[in-house]
């Protein structure tokens, strides 16, 4: 094992350690107990249907964020690409995912969708719903992507030819390190705003932060805190995107070079 | 001729429906080297991109150390690592510094390991006189520094043709020179050169031969001392008398 830990550890490879656990506790060692008795060391066992609140935000939002990135570089490429079939394909799939509103999308995603599907293939609807929110932004991304392309000058491309590089070495070592540095800001918009969308899974029946909010205010118990309690997800919402934004303008003096 | 390393036979290319090259042909034997002249537009830099098929022509041959050059081509990125190319507006790697410019192709393509890489780049870097500066970012440089370390960058690939476009066109006076003198360094050491350039003192003291282009046509080719004392054509005496 110890030839996969990468030469320079980060600090956010620590992320990855209860995603690895989460993984292999579920599927690989305690699959059918976990099924079949429901319960695992006295932890009771939760639908993710079930789950909610500022922990499904993180969830949402994490696992989109990582997902919708290289599927909108992929796209941004695809969309540049000479051959025909996979421009059209890239130019067709962005277009119809910014074209519909994200409300629709997570509403197909659970009621349209599974009637594609055999019977009894199962989806979980949390996975349903990240897939959904992904390709949605994932379209977003692919045009902030394509926007740096464009901004780079063509020497670049004539310079990596005409040194032998091929398309992939070409991408990976020259346009793209220095077309990401280029939209670092588009993207960070565009993952704002899309922690900021999140709150729309309540569509399907999943309810994050402020989806529990709209289901506690109706609580007689907290009948009248209903402001409290949008200020409080106001904030909370607003310490996350601010946190985000201190980041990427982080990452831009980072890999910021003289032009 | 047998030993031509690059060779251009009938080589016709439009963009649109404007003909850029007209009825081109040329042949190049090895070490030798080759200025090209002629008036902006004529297709100077679409002659000699076509040589590394940064351009694709539509009719005739190019063929370039035996291998031809067309959309059948399996190995265009052998033949280019094969090429050097110089360009006018230099094309560093921004994002890279002056070493990591000059390694990053003979590590990826060649797969050179990084430390025989980074000693050639040295290598290369101190024969254009910029070692010193090799930890630094393209746009800390001058222009002239600038346009040496893209030289270094092609002859880390160890190319067996340089081509220039216009190398020093884009250079303040004082900074021509010491982009010259690197290039008659190469020169002199053997290098297989194309160099489409407006410095007549450079074409004289190095070049074997002369093309002058006018239109997308070669008008005329001569020997270089031929060239500056006798030129044939009407065309090219009207453009020497302009140029120098
Ligand atoms: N990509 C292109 N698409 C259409 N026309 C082009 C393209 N590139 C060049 N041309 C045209 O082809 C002609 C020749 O261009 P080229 O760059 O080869 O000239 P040049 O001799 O290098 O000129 P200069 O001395 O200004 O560099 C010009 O008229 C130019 O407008
Ligand atoms: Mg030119």
């Amino acid at each position: 094992m110890v030839f996969f830990i990468p030469k320079k550890f980060k600090a956010w490879y620590f992320l990855l350690v209860p995603i690895i656990l989460y993984i292999s506790l579920k599927y690989f060692l305690f699959y059918e107990e976990t099924i079949d008795l429901g319960k695992l060391d006295g932890l009771n066992w939760v639908e993710t249907g079930a789950w909610g609140g500022l922990s499904l935000t993180f969830i949402v939002s994490f696992f989109c964020l990582i997902f919708c990135f290289p599927v909108g570089m992929f796209l941004a490429l695809g969309r540049r690409s000479a051959l025909p079939t996979i421009r059209y394909i890239s130019i067709g799939f962005i277009e119809f995912w910014r074209g519909v509103p994200l409300i629709t999308v997570l509403f197909m995603s659970s009621v349209m969708f599974p009637m594609f599907l055999p019977e009894d293939f199962f989806m979980d609807k949390l996975v349903r719903v990240i897939i959904a929110i992904s390709l949605f932004e994932a379209a977003y991304v692919a045009e902030v992507i394509r926007g740096g392309l464009q901004a780079l000058p063509r020497g670049q491309y004539d310079a990596a030819k005409s040194l032998g590089m091929g398309y992939w070495k070409m991408h990976i070592l020259v346009i793209l390190p220095q077309a990401l540095k280029l939209v670092i800001p588009g993207i960070a918009n565009t993952f704002l705003a899309l922690v900021k969308d999140t709150p729309l899974i309540f569509v399907v029946g999943l309810l994050e932060l402020v989806g529990m909010l709209n289901l506690a205010k109706t609580n007689p118990e907290w009948l009248g805190f209903a402001m409290e309690g949008y200020v409080f997800a106001a904030i909370i919402f607003w310490i996350i995107c601010y946190a985000m934004s201190k980041y990427s303008y982080n990452l831009e003096v980072k890999y910021k070079t003289e032009r | 001729m047998p030993d031509a390393i690059i060779q251009m036979k009938d080589v016709n290319k439009w963009f649109g429906e404007f003909q850029v090259l007209k009825n081109i042909n040329l042949e190049v034997e090895k070490n030798k080297k080759i200025v090209v002249c002629g008036p902006s537009g004529s297709g100077k830099s679409t002659l000699i991109r076509c040589i590394n098929r940064l351009e694709e022509h539509q009719e005739g041959q190019i063929t370039v150390d035996g291998n031809e050059l067309n959309e059948n081509t399996k190995n265009i990125e052998q033949i280019r690592a094969e090429v050097g190319m110089v360009f006018q507006q230099f094309n560093l790697f921004p994002h890279l510094s002056i070493l990591d410019n000059c390694t990053l192709a003979p590590i990826w393509v060649k797969k050179l390991p990084k430390k025989e890489a980074e000693e050639l780049a040295m290598k290369q870097l101190e024969k254009v006189q910029i070692v010193d500066q090799a930890l630094k970012f393209p746009g800390q440089l001058s222009g002239g520094q600038q346009q040496r370390c893209a030289i270094a960058r092609a002859l880390c690939m160890e190319p067996k043709i340089m081509l220039f476009d216009e190398p020093t066109s884009a250079l303040d006076p004082e900074m021509i020179k010491e982009v010259l003198d690197a290039m008659v360094n190469l020169a002199k050491a053997g290098m297989t050169m194309i160099v489409v350039t407006h410095e007549m003192g450079f074409a004289k003291e190095v070049a074997d031969e002369v093309i002058f282009m006018d239109e997308g046509m070669i008008v005329e080719r001569a020997e270089t001392k031929e060239f500056f004392a006798n030129p044939k054509s009407d065309r090219t005496k009207l453009f020497l008398s302009q140029i120098l």
